[in-house]
C-alpha cells in the first residue's frame, strides 16, 4: 500500500512538475510577438534561430520577419534524404510543374531537424513549406505567431523631405542569427554598396542597426566596398569572425569585434575562389575533433576549408595569380559536388543538400560529415 | 458551369470541366460515377475546385496529371452539397488535374488557359547611349508589366560580341536577380570581379568588355510577364565600346542652367557625362532657402547627361539649393565619394564617406539669372 501509495505522489509530483513547465511564461524571445498576418511579400532567404524561430529575409518589403514555428520537438538526427526529380515534387505538391516555381532558400530547423524551403512562383507568391520524410506541408503564412523588423534605409533617412522617391531594394542575399543578432547582408538594386547589417533581436520598435561599412583590398592594393553574397560566423583561436564571400569572388575574413556602426573596417582577404563564380551556401561541421567550413558556389564543387589553415593563414592575398580560375590562398578541396544549389547542416553528423545533377535531374539528398 | 466571384461579366472566364469515367485506371481502379466539378475563380485565378458530391470527401486528394504523385497541398471543405478542395496556390492554367479515393479516381478537371492578358513590353534600356564605357557596371531593363518571378534570366537576356561574333558572357550571373518591389525593372551587373583591378577575374579574363568591339544585348522574345504572356517579339540594344571611366563624377563639372521668376520652366543641370539612370533621377533634390525641398518631376534626358527639374510651382525670387546624394554613380559605378575601385596607395579619392552623404550646389532664381 505504501508502495502504491508512494508511487501516487510520486506521479502527482511529476504532473506538477510537467504542468508547471507547460505553463511557464512565453520565452524571453517571443515575448513582443504578435498573432496575425505579416503580409509577407518574398522570401528571399532563411535562417533559423534559437527555439524554433524561423528568421525570413523578405526583399521587397525590406523587412526582416522572426517566425515563431513552434516546431520545436527535439530531434537528435535528421532523417536520410534521397529524393529524385525534387523541384518537379515540389512543384507538383503545389498543383504546377518545376517551370512556375523557384527554390530560393533551404533551412534546417536545429532542433526538430525539419527542412524548410522557401519557394516563389511565376507571379511572386511567397510560399513556405516543410518536408516530413518525403511528404510536403504548407506552412501557414496567415496567421503566424511573427516580429518584423523593417531594414533602415540610411539614404531615404537622410532624404525624408523629399518627395515621390521609389522604395530602394536591398535584395537580401544571406542571413544568420548569431549570438542574439541578425545579421544580414544584401545586395541594391541601384548602388553598388556594402548593406551589411547587424540588428539586435528580439526586435525592438526602435531598432538598434548597426552599418557596416567593410572593405576588402585585392592583393593588398586595390580596396572596395562591394556587397556581400553570403557569409558565415566562425570561431578561430578564441576569436569570432565574420567570413564573408563576396560577389566578386574574394574570401575575406573580419574579426566581428572590429565591426563597428559606420567604422571603415577593412578585412583580410584570404582567398579568391576563381572567375565566373558565385558563392552560395556556407556551413561548418565538425569531423574528428577538427572544425571545417563548407561552401557551395554557382561554378565550382562544394569547397572545403580546414578552419586551422585558415587560422595560420595571417597574412592577406599580396601576389596576383594570372592561371585562369585558380583560387590563391588558403587551401582548399574540392569536394566531389558540383553544382550544388542548397546546403544545410542536417544534424551534428550529416548535411543536406540540393544538387542538379550531370542529367539535369535535381536531388535533394543527405550525407554523413564523415564522408566530407 | 463556370463562377466568376469577381463579377467581372465582361471577361467571361470559359471553363473547361471535363469529366471522366474511368472503367479502370491501371488494375485496381474501380468504376466510378462522373463527378461534377466546378472550377470557382477570383481575380482571373482558379482558387478552388467543387465538387457535387454527397460522399465523404476529406481523405480525397488532388493531383497534377502526369507529375509525380504528389498531393497537391491544400484543404477540403463542406459547403452545401458540395466538397470544396482550396489549393495552397491558385491552380496553374492549362494544367490538369485528379482527384482520387486512395487509387480511385473520382473525378479530373483542366483550367483552361486565359489570353486576355496584356502582352509586356520593354519600355527601355539604360544607359541609352549607344557608346558606353569599357568598365560598364550595370544595365537597368524597364517593362511595361511586372515580369515573371522563376526561371533563368541569362537564358533570355544575352550579350554578343558582334565585332568577335561571340557571346560575350559579360553579366554576373547572380542566382537572385535584383528587381524593383513591382518586378517591372531589372539590375544586371557587369561581373564587378573582371572589373575590379587586380582581383583574379580581372587578371585572367580582363575587362568584360572590349574597348573599340560593338555589342549587341538581347532580350528573347520568351521573356513572359508574371501573368504568362511572352513579349512576342525580340529587343536588342547594339552599342560601341570607348575607353574606361576612372575619374569620379563631379559637380564641378556641372552646369545649371536656372528658370525664369514667376515661371513653371524647367531647371535644367548639365552634367556633361552620362550618369546613372536610376540613381540620377532619385539622387537629386531641388531645395528652397529654407532646405524645403521642392514638389516637381525629376526627368534625365539626352542619353542621362541632363537632369531636368519641372516643379509644380512657379519659381519665386529667392536662392535655392540643388541636394546630390554622393551615392549618385556614373556608368562605371564610380560616385561622388570615390572611384569604384581604388589605389590605396596613393591618397586619390580617399574621403570619409559617412561624413559626405550629400554634396550642393546653389543657385539664385530673379536676381542674377544665368548658367552656374
Amino acid at each position: 500500500m505504501k508502495k502504491i501509495t508512494f508511487g501516487v505522489c510520486l506521479f502527482a509530483l511529476a504532473a506538477v512538475i510537467i504542468s508547471a513547465t507547460i505553463n511557464e511564461p512565453t520565452s524571453k524571445l517571443t515575448e513582443d510577438f504578435t498573432i496575425g498576418n505579416p503580409e509577407i511579400a518574398s522570401i528571399n532567404s532563411l535562417s533559423f534561430g534559437p527555439e524554433g524561430i524561423l528568421f525570413l529575409g523578405d526583399s521587397k518589403s525590406a523587412a526582416v520577419f522572426a517566425l515563431d514555428t513552434k516546431d520545436v520537438q527535439i530531434v537528435d538526427q535528421g532523417e536520410k534524404f534521397n529524393m529524385g526529380d525534387f523541384d518537379s515534387k515540389i512543384a507538383a505538391s503545389l498543383g504546377t510543374t518545376p517551370d512556375n516555381i523557384k527554390i530560393n532558400d533551404m533551412a534546417v530547423n536545429p532542433i526538430s531537424k525539419t527542412i524548410y524551403f522557401a519557394i516563389n512562383v511565376t507571379d511572386g507568391t511567397p510560399v513556405l513549406l516543410q518536408l516530413k520524410g518525403e511528404k510536403f506541408e504548407n506552412v501557414d503564412l496567415t496567421n503566424v505567431s511573427y516580429s518584423k523588423v523593417a531594414l533602415e534605409d540610411a539614404v531615404a533617412e537622410d532624404a525624408k523631405d523629399r518627395r515621390g522617391r521609389s522604395q530602394r531594394i536591398w535584395a537580401i542575399s544571406d542571413i544568420k542569427y548569431h549570438n542574439g543578432k541578425v545579421l544580414v547582408s544584401g545586395l541594391s538594386n541601384k548602388e553598388f554598396a556594402s548593406t551589411f547589417r547587424s540588428i539586435a533581436f528580439p526586435f525592438k520598435a526602435s531598432q538598434d542597426q548597426t552599418s557596416l561599412e567593410i572593405w576588402h583590398a585585392a592583393h593588398g592594393k586595390f580596396e572596395t566596398h562591394a556587397p556581400i553574397k553570403t557569409f558565415d560566423v566562425i570561431e578561430l583561436e578564441g576569436t569570432e569572425y565574420l567570413m564573408a564571400s563576396y560577389t566578386c569572388t574574394p574570401l575575406v575574413l573580419f574579426p566581428m569585434g572590429d565591426l563597428k556602426d559606420g567604422t571603415h573596417t577593412k578585412g583580410r582577404t584570404v582567398a579568391e575562389l576563381g572567375a565566373g563564380n558565385s558563392p552560395l551556401d556556407m556551413i561548418s561541421y565538425e569531423k574528428n575533433g577538427k572544425k571545417y567550413f563548407l561552401m557551395s558556389n554557382t561554378n565550382r564543387p562544394v569547397m572545403r576549408l580546414d578552419y586551422e589553415d585558415i587560422a595560420n593563414f595571417k597574412e592577406t592575398l599580396t601576389e596576383p595569380v594570372t592561371d585562369f580560375g585558380v583560387a590563391t590562398g588558403v587551401s582548399y578541396d574540392n569536394l566531389p559536388m558540383p553544382y550544388v544549389l542548397q546546403m544545410d547542416a542536417l544534424d551534428n553528423e550529416n548535411v543536406v543538400y540540393m544538387q542538379r545533377t550531370a542529367t539535369g535531374e535535381l536531388v535533394l539528398r543527405s550525407r554523413p560529415t564523415k564522408w566530407m | 458551369m463556370d463562377v466568376d466571384s469577381s463579377k467581372m461579366n465582361w471577361q467571361k472566364i470559359k471553363v473547361f470541366l471535363v469529366f471522366f469515367c474511368f472503367v479502370f485506371f491501371l488494375s485496381c481502379e474501380e468504376k466510378v460515377g462522373e463527378l461534377p466539378i466546378t472550377i470557382i475563380y477570383k481575380n482571373g485565378k482558379a482558387v478552388q475546385a467543387s465538387i457535387k458530391t454527397s460522399k465523404d470527401a476529406k481523405a480525397w486528394q488532388v493531383f497534377l496529371k502526369g507529375a509525380p504523385l504528389v498531393p497537391v497541398l491544400g484543404k477540403f471543405s463542406l459547403n452545401g452539397g458540395h466538397t470544396v478542395f482550396t489549393p495552397v496556390l491558385p491552380f496553374t492554367n492549362g494544367a490538369s488535374y485528379q482527384i482520387k479515393n486512395g487509387e480511385q479516381l473520382m473525378g479530373a478537371f483542366t483550367v483552361i488557359s486565359k489570353k486576355n492578358e496584356k502582352r509586356p513590353k520593354v519600355i527601355a534600356i539604360y544607359p541609352s547611349n549607344d557608346s558606353l564605357p569599357q568598365n560598364l557596371l550595370k544595365m537597368y531593363f524597364v517593362f511595361s508589366e511586372p515580369i515573371q518571378e522563376v526561371g533563368n534570366i541569362f537564358d533570355l537576356i544575352t550579350i554578343t560580341n558582334d565585332t568577335k561574333n561571340e557571346n560575350a558572357n559579360a553579366f554576373l550571373e547572380l542566382p537572385n536577380q535584383l528587381w524593383n518591389k513591382e518586378h517591372t525593372q531589372l539590375t544586371l551587373w557587369l561581373d564587378p570581379g573582371r572589373i575590379k583591378t587586380d582581383l583574379i577575374p580581372n587578371k585572367t579574363k580582363g575587362l568584360p568588355l572590349e574597348e573599340g568591339n560593338k555589342y549587341t544585348v538581347t532580350i528573347g522574345e520568351n521573356l513572359k510577364s508574371s501573368k504568362g504572356m511572352a513579349l512576342g517579339q525580340s529587343y536588342a540594344k547594339p552599342f560601341y565600346v570607348n575607353p574606361s571611366d576612372r575619374t569620379k563624377p563631379s559637380l564641378s563639372k556641372w552646369s545649371v542652367v536656372t528658370p525664369k521668376e514667376n515661371t513653371r520652366d524647367t531647371l535644367k543641370i548639365i552634367f556633361n557625362e552620362p550618369l546613372d539612370a536610376i540613381l540620377g533621377k532619385e539622387t537629386i533634390t531641388i531645395k528652397n532657402a529654407n532646405g524645403e525641398a521642392l514638389s516637381g518631376r525629376n526627368e534625365l534626358s539626352k542619353n542621362e547627361e541632363e537632369f531636368h527639374f519641372s516643379p509644380d510651382a512657379i519659381w519665386v525670387e529667392g536662392t535655392y539649393e540643388i541636394e546630390v546624394l554622393s551615392i549618385l554613380e556614373d556608368l562605371a559605378g564610380n560616385n561622388l565619394n570615390h572611384l569604384f575601385d581604388r589605389n590605396i596607395t596613393s591618397s586619390e579619392g580617399v574621403t570619409n564617406e559617412r561624413s559626405m552623404s550629400s554634396k550642393h550646389i546653389k543657385f539664385t532664381i530673379g536676381q542674377k539669372v544665368g548658367n552656374y
